[in-house]
């Protein structure tokens, strides 16, 4: 430590200038307001801004001076020799040197900096960006500038056939750096890449300062042998840290199930096994893989990107192809989505990208039952594709009036239907529900129906049942009117299923045989009643306490799976989910707080149809914990498909 | 000192530059209290050997000893018992003498001041001017005086006359000299010029083309390197007895000179029918035994 002392004390000295020059430097900011004639808060936030760059500028220089010219160019010069016949360590020669340059780099600005400072101590413009921006960013900067000269100065004064291994080695690890960028952003884990950029910021100034330092250590006086060691080291270690890199975004974007700590989404095919999913992964941060998963035979496909807040995927009817989005931003302009489609009837199922591509306004995306079609609805416009190969089949400007209400089917290959919400000239949260059909083969769009008054669109809730064409329509508000049933072409109320008592709020399901239920609350209770096809009540049975109650499709014709949330606080460790014999009228409690998969709030972004009896959505369920079961609906054997993680925020 | 540890010592060194060998297999020690020369000429290794022997540069191959330890390996420690005059006076040139003196006094556990000051005093180097601006001598005497600072137990220069003028040059070889007779201090040099070293030097070695080609005392090299001169016959005279190094021929006669002469060689000679009637027979200079050596075409040591 003395002889570094000594040899940076003895640098410091020879290059006092440098401080000098500070000094004079350092008048300048405080000249700068009266040469442009600036007075007052101006010509304070003027001195500062000119005396943060003077300071800005003199680092750099100074970094880059002094390190192409210490040790490379005494080095050339062979002069390094002198330090090398006293009892002087490399690393003291090495450290003395670039500790002389640190100090330079640090103090000859802080010398700019000080007049000006205390000229106006207390000014905006030093609370800002003074303080923080200077110390956390220039200075290390600076050091790293230091250390990049030096090697620079070594690499370029050597003049040996290692530059070559350095302009390679150069493109290689930079290349290998941005493909980790790409990875880790094309998944969406920009936590992950946040983490391997403050690696890398770290890690890239540490090897070019090791390097520096092993260079004068190994390579003593042979300016030579000394790029040879720094080449070594400097592109040993940053391939070690770009290798590292490397599998570490490969291994944040290559979860498997078993590595999620619970769900965040999940959305079950309408019938089969499929399953889309997505949650948190162990020692990912926050990205939010996804994947199709068939629960019953284990089989799964990782999807590309991030789910956090979002699982684009759609089913076609019969469960077997699905399509969903995959974010590319950052190429280009904005935001868009890239179309990707799977044949989940294939033994080893392979994502295939599509031509089709989208913006950030896509609104619903529907499969047609065969999974060959596709309908969306973006900017207005609904267009009908060809899943595989992405021929635009049709496409039509739909009323710009209108608002698309999430919900599509195709009534036969040739024929989209959909309800969309007109809201009233006068008022336009609320309006009406028209029902509009397009021929895909005229292209032509045709008004088949309407619901009017449909109540207040933020609050509507639609079911629909494409076989029975019939539309369920609820708002929330019980001033709306309770739950309705019309039909699905004209709109024309069938039946109106509301409570005959005051103050029941019910949420409608179509059922198996073509009945309807209404799990409905008041007051804290719930209840379920039952409908007949065309409407007409049944009977009801008490659920219990609850705050709301919801129907959650049928695990066996049958027997319907009905959610109580019993407070309005977390959705699943706040709900609690029985079983109705639709038969027997028995009421049996699921344990521990299991919650149908397939129940509205957790499985969205587009509908698919009614979950089909039996289908994976009514025999998988979100633990309390955010983890996944499977209930075998036989012998009521459960097995953990995702194990929870810690308590989710919802 | 230390006892009767060797101060300097090369074993089967080797010294590669890419695919050219600078220094092969070379093998001497230098002896406590001697004044050991290295000679060769420009390229033959000197500088080479001299780096690996102060632990500046690693050797390819064999090893590198000051005072009997691995001189890559413990450098820092060694150089407290080892002063450098290096071929190219090295000192930061915008230092002034004053500083320079003042940085090595701080990072030697023993610093003779009052010798250092004595001696710049003594070179009339003047304290306060940028080392850069000395002329050449002066820079010489500056590195020579930096270089007995801490009283070392070894001194090497490498070739410390490189571009000295005759006064400087006796300047230093006198200071060399004092020293010697002060402290006995052991000595390792190259340099080139012969007759100035030929006064202090105790032993000799010759590299040519990075290998060793001689390493002897230098009283003993010069007993027996004798230039013999004679008249032309018919019949050539045979050398062979004598280590011919080096044979011309002339209209007058033949130029020879040998390398095995000693007071029983003229009958060796007579016996194997070598003799010839008055043979001229001259001591030879050590300028004029290293211009045999290694800049005849007969080669090598005999």
């Amino acid at each position: 430590m003395r002889g570094m002392l000594a040899v940076a004390s003895r640098e410091l000295v020879e290059r006092r200038n440098a401080f000098v020059a500070a000094a004079v430097a350092a008048v300048l900011p405080l000249l700068a307001p009266i040469l442009s004639g600036t007075h007052g808060g101006n010509a304070t936030e003027l001195r500062a801004v000119a005396a943060l760059t003077v300071a800005v500028a003199l680092a750099a220089a100074l970094a880059m001076a002094y390190g192409a010219a210490t040790i490379s160019g005494e080095l050339e010069e062979r002069r390094l020799g002198f330090f090398f016949a006293r009892p002087l360590s490399g690393l003291a020669i090495w450290g003395g040197k670039f500790l002389a340059g640190v100090v330079m780099v640090w103090v000859a600005p802080a010398i700019v900096l000080l007049p000006t400072w205390l000229a106006s101590p207390s000014s905006e413009q030093w609370n800002s960006i003074g303080d923080a921006w200077l110390l956390l960013v220039i200075a290390p900067a600076a050091v790293f500038l230091l250390a990049l000269a030096q090697a620079a100065g070594v690499a370029i004064r050597a003049r040996s056939p290692w530059l070559v291994v350095d302009v390679v080695m150069l493109v290689v690890v930079t290349l290998l750096v941005r493909s980790m960028a790409l990875r880790l952003l094309d998944e969406g884990a920009t936590e992950a890449w946040t983490w391997t950029l403050a690696g890398l910021v770290i890690a890239v100034p540490l090897a070019v300062i090791v390097a520096g330092a092993v260079q004068v250590v190994q390579g003593r006086t042979d300016l030579y042998r000394g790029h040879r060691v720094l080449s070594l080291t400097l592109w040993s270690s940053l391939l070690a840290v770009s290798l590292v890199g490397q599998s570490f975004s490969w291994w944040v974007v290559h979860p498997t199930i078993a590595d999620l700590r619970g769900v965040e989404s999940v959305h079950p095919a309408p019938q089969g096994s499929w399953f889309a999913l997505a949650g948190p992964a162990r020692g990912r941060g926050g990205y939010v893989p996804g994947f199709l998963l068939d629960v019953d035979h284990g089989r799964s496909v990782k999807l590309q990107g991030s789910f956090r807040w979002e699982l684009p995927v759609t089913f076609s009817a019969d469960g077997r192809h699905a399509a969903w989005l995959v974010r590319s931003e950052a190429r280009g302009s904005g935001v868009r989505f890239d179309l990707m489609t799977i044949d989940l009837r294939d033994e080893r199922p392979r994502p295939r990208s599509t031509l089709i591509g989208f913006t950030a306004s896509i609104r619903t995306l529907t499969l047609s039952p065969d999974g060959r079609r596709l309908a969306a609805v973006e900017n207005g416009t609904l267009s009908v594709s060809d899943a595989y190969s992405g021929d635009l089949l049709a496409a039509v400007r739909l009323p710009a009036d209108r608002v698309s209400t999430n919900r599509m089917w195709f009534a036969g290959d040739g024929t989209l239907r959909f309800p969309q919400f007109e809201p009233s000239a006068a008022d336009r949260k609320v309006g009406a529900v028209v029902i509009t059909e397009f021929d895909v083969a005229s292209g032509r769009l045709r008004d088949t129906g309407r619901i009017a008054p449909a109540g207040e669109y933020e609050a509507l809730f639609l079911r629909l049942d494409p076989r029975s064409n019939r539309i369920l329509r609820r708002v929330q508000r019980p001033r709306e009117g309770g739950p309705t049933l019309h039909d699905a072409t004209t709109g024309a109320l069938l039946a109106d299923l509301v409570a005959p008592e005051e103050g029941w709020r019910g949420f409608p399901a179509f059922l198996a045989d073509g009945g309807i239920a209404v799990a409905e609350t008041r007051e804290g209770r719930a209840r379920l009643r039952v409908f007949t096809s065309e409407g007409a009540p049944l009977w009801s049975i008490d659920l219990g306490a609850g705050y709301r109650a919801f129907p959650a499709g049928e695990r066996a014709p049958g027997r319907l799976l009905v959610v109580v949330r019993e407070s309005e606080d977390q959705l699943t460790s706040g709900s609690r989910s029985v079983l109705v014999d639709l038969d027997t009228r028995n009421v049996e409690p699921l344990p521990s707080r299991l919650i149908p998969a397939g129940w509205m709030p957790l499985a969205h972004w587009w509908w698919d149809g009614e979950a089909a009896p039996g289908s994976v959505a009514t025999r998988t369920f979100i633990t309390a914990d955010r983890g996944l079961v499977a209930l075998d609906p036989v012998t009521g054997a459960s097995r953990v498909v995702v194990a929870g993680g810690p308590p989710a925020q919802e | 000192m230390s006892g009767t540890t060797i101060p300097a010592k090369v074993e089967r060194l080797e010294v590669r530059y890419g695919g050219m060998r600078a220094v092969a297999d070379v093998s001497f020690e230098v002896r406590p209290g001697a004044v050991h020369a290295l000679l060769g000429r420009n390229g033959a290794g000197k500088s080479s050997l001299i780096r690996c022997l102060l632990g500046q540069r690693r050797p390819d191959g064999g090893r590198a000893l000051l005072f009997g330890e691995d001189a890559w390996t413990s450098r820092t420690r060694l150089m407290q018992r080892v002063g450098v005059v290096p071929e190219e006076p090295d000192a930061p040139p915008e230092s002034t003498v004053s500083r320079l003196v003042s940085f090595c006094a701080r990072l030697y556990r023993s610093w003779d001041g009052p010798g250092v000051e004595e001696r710049l005093r003594r070179f009339a180097v003047p304290r306060e001017v940028p080392f850069g601006r000395l002329s050449k001598g002066q820079k010489g005497q500056v590195m020579l005086a930096l270089a007995l600072g801490h009283r070392p137990e070894l001194l090497v220069l490498d070739d410390p006359t490189l571009g000295l003028d005759v006064v400087a040059r006796k300047v230093l070889y006198e200071e060399l000299v004092g020293e010697l007779a002060d402290r006995g201090t052991t000595v390792f040099l190259t340099t080139h010029d012969l007759a100035g070293i030929e006064g202090i030097a105790d032993r000799v070695a010759i590299v040519r083309d990075g290998e060793l080609v001689l390493d002897e005392e230098l009283e003993a090299l010069k007993g027996r390197f004798r230039r013999l001169r004679f008249a032309a016959r018919e019949q050539e005279p045979r050398l062979d007895a004598l280590g011919a190094v080096a044979v011309s021929r002339s209209g007058w006669g033949v130029d020879a000179v040998v390398s095995r002469w000693d007071d029983g060689a003229a009958g060796r000679w007579c016996q194997g029918g070598g003799a010839v009637a008055e043979p001229v027979v001259e001591a030879m200079s050590l300028e004029e035994i290293f211009t045999a050596m290694v800049g005849g075409e007969t080669g090598g040591a005999q």
